[in-house]
């Protein structure tokens, strides 16, 4: 039963504008506090090199609701985020927010590092709206969540990046807030504090405070959030629940890394041509997943393919496919699979016309995530390099068998003396991933 | 009502902490605090007297020792030229945690406001000390002498609390604010008495600045009043000023924060 009492947060019909000129911005600064004396609110109209930041975004935050807020960069989370906390004004609309906010966006606001932590503590908590006397109550159990007891009065600059950020941390959880705005993965300390933060957190949520969560993790916001809103260049492209938004938002990036494919190939094709070394071109690549939705999409533990087309005007002997896999999402840049074709089945001759390549795994073993592949067409021990695809994207998502671990092991499970009773129904990712990025 | 009262009281509160940590952190770093608040003044003081003795300033009739005289108006312009700087030092200062946190801003005026006293009441102990070595303090002159410096202080305020939305925004305006708090007092009666009836003679006399020296003056040397109107109507100008900057500054912090957030200056 959730009744008026229960709002948290209303977000009535919001937009924001920015400019994308500095200079600009500043006059226009200076137009609208002329604007604000004569009181004639803020123009709804945008002036030279101005934009939407957020644009008409409504939705209400109840007790012990939590939202998920997903998009790409430069989509307006954060601006939308800053708005919640007051930081920023709306151009347009309103916001009503009924409790006190402790925003993750501020970590440590007003932190001077010539003071010890102990003023600091009073500094910041000040600043969050918390009287002196409830700070004096808190001021043992901040100390002791952050593990700062030996350290509490040396000065703030003396402290390590972790400590700081624990001890920021502590004072954001220690503000009694009834909501909490959590932008992006709170990495804080080290697993342990981080596994603390997480508990203390998960201990908010139950007393009833409200989240929102900032995050590109769709593993987190599965995890965590009831709701979920997609913002895309500042409006609200998809709302619901966290499947249904989180189906909208991959969609659009699979629907954008094909795109993409599609250019890189038709870039890299024009250039080996040009180059002279046209006895084989790359025309097309396509990554596939008998169970996935969409192309571009490889499944983790499911089968995947890689099927790349050829373009020969006459037959070439001695052909290799060397395909070089590198992770962006977790160790962004470290390769994870080379493989070539000479050394797994030996060299191949391709015929003249439109002849295919075609990859197949059982069982894809890269864990969910973005992935670059470099494709090259090499001819002969010497490598000779007839053509490159270097920046193809493929996506690999979770199906359900674990994307917790470095890599997916193939395996087969056999009971003896029981039998397995039935298929529980668990959200499609796993809860470790979300508290572990948490 | 009550939940105006309680806004106010909080506001006070955080002005307190924010004024407690910037107070800690500026001793820690620089042990000769007080004495760089009065020595400007000692030296122009100084220099101006030794000037004065070789002929190369004519002061005019000063009625008071000529040191004094200068001490006092040097004095009353560095109130005011530390006050018009307190608010574009307090929202600059707090330009990290501006951007994150929400908070009455008005707190952070107030602490560097309270910052900005402690100088006043330094330069206002030289001076007592300055006119008692000249033997001529009363009761009269000395709570008048404290009338002139904090009618000073909250002109300042008023003035740099209307420029600071516009100051944070330009870097030009800051610095040609600058400049004009750096020369500014040879447009005041700090040094002589202007007595021609030119140009210049008028424009000193009306520096709004000017019935606050001469009243000051005044009353170190136990006088009546030369311009009590004036000093009237600069004192209620003072205070009227302070208030509707207060209430400028409040409403423009979210532009003016606005533009921090875009990584501006």
């Amino acid at each position: 039963m959730t009744g008026r009492g229960d709002l948290c947060v209303a977000v009535e019909r919001v937009s924001k504008k920015f400019s994308r000129s500095l200079k600009r911005s500043f006059v226009y600064g200076a137009w609208d506090i002329a604007r604000a004396l004569l009181r004639s609110g803020e123009s709804a109209t945008l002036r030279a090199s101005e934009f939407w930041a957020v644009q008409d975004v409504s939705f209400t935050l109840r007790r012990g609701q939590s939202i998920g807020v997903i998009g790409p960069n430069g989509s307006g989370k954060t601006t939308l985020m800053r708005m919640i906390a007051g930081v920023l004004r709306p151009t347009l609309g309103a916001i009503r927010v009924q409790g006190r906010i402790a925003p993750m966006l501020a970590l440590g606001a007003g932190f001077k590092p010539v003071l010890s932590g102990r003023e600091n503590v009073f500094l910041n908590l000040s600043l969050l709206g918390v009287s002196d006397r409830d700070i004096r109550a808190r001021f043992d159990a901040i100390v002791e969540f952050a593990e700062l007891a030996e350290a509490i009065d040396a000065p703030l600059g003396t402290y390590s990046s972790g400590m700081l950020a624990r001890l920021g941390f502590a004072c954001a959880v220690h503000t009694d807030p009834q909501i909490l705005i959590v932008d992006e993965v709170l990495s804080v300390g080290d697993a342990k504090f981080r596994t603390k933060c997480r508990n203390r957190i998960n201990q908010l949520r139950k007393a009833g405070t409200a989240m929102l969560l900032v995050s590109h993790s769709a593993i987190l916001i599965q995890a965590l959030c009831d709701e979920c809103l997609y913002l895309k260049r500042g409006l609200i492209a998809a709302r619901g629940t966290p499947d249904e938004t989180l189906g909208a938002y991959e969609s659009d990036i699979v629907q954008n890394l094909a795109v993409g494919n599609a250019a890189r190939v038709a870039g890299c094709s024009g250039e080996a041509s040009e180059a002279g070394h046209s006895k084989a071109r790359i025309l097309e690549v396509r990554f596939t997943a008998r169970e996935a939705s969409g192309a571009g999409i490889w499944l983790t533990g499911k089968p995947g393919e890689m099927i790349l087309s050829v373009g020969c005007t006459s037959p070439v002997n001695d052909i290799s496919l060397n395909v070089i896999i590198t992770d962006l999402t977790h160790h962004a840049g470290e390769t994870v699979q080379f493989m070539t074709s000479h050394r797994d089945i030996g060299w191949v001759r391709l015929d003249p016309g439109r002849p295919e390549l075609r990859v197949s795994f059982p069982a894809v073993g890269l864990r969910p995530g973005t992935y670059r592949v470099k494709i090259s067409l090499s001819q002969g021990l010497m490598h000779d390099i007839l053509d490159v695809l270097d920046d193809a994207r493929v996506i690999v998502r979770d199906a359900g068998s674990g994307g917790n671990g470095l890599y997916y092991q193939p395996r087969e499970w056999t009971i003896t003396g029981g039998t397995v009773t039935e298929m529980p129904t668990v959200p499609a990712t796993s809860e470790l991933e979300a508290v572990e990025e948490l | 009502m009550k939940r105006g009262m309680e806004g106010v009281a909080k506001t006070i509160a955080l002005s307190w902490r924010l004024f407690a940590a910037a107070v800690g952190a500026r001793y820690r770093n620089a042990f000769l605090g007080y004495f760089w608040m009065v020595c400007p003044a000692v030296l122009i003081t100084g220099g101006v007297s030794l000037a004065s003795q070789s002929g190369v300033i004519n002061p005019g009739n000063t009625r008071l020792p000529y040191p004094l005289f200068v001490f006092l108006g040097v004095i009353v312009w560095q109130v005011f030229a530390e006050a018009v700087k307190v608010p574009h030092v307090a929202f600059d200062g707090a330009r990290a945690y501006l951007t994150k946190v929400h908070f009455a801003h008005e707190a952070l005026i107030l602490a560097q406001l309270y910052e900005s006293l402690i100088g006043v009441f330094v330069r206002f102990t030289a001076v007592l000390l300055l006119v008692a070595w000249y033997g001529e303090s009363s009761w009269r002159g000395i709570g008048l002498l404290a009338l002139c410096l904090a009618g000073s202080n909250l002109l300042g305020l008023g003035l740099g609390a209307m420029l600071m939305p516009f100051t944070m925004l330009f870097a030009d305006l800051q610095n040609a604010v600058k400049l004009i708090l750096g020369y500014g007092l040879f447009l005041t009666p700090a040094f002589y008495v202007p007595e021609s009836a030119g140009l210049l003679s008028s424009l000193v006399q009306s520096a709004p600045v000017a019935p606050l020296m001469n009243s000051a003056r005044d009353a170190a040397a136990g006088a009546a009043l030369s311009q009590p109107d004036a000093l009237a109507a600069v004192l209620a100008l003072s205070l009227l000023m302070t208030m509707a900057g207060m209430a400028f500054v409040r409403l423009s912090a979210p532009i003016v924060i606005e533009r921090l957030l875009l990584g501006g200056r």
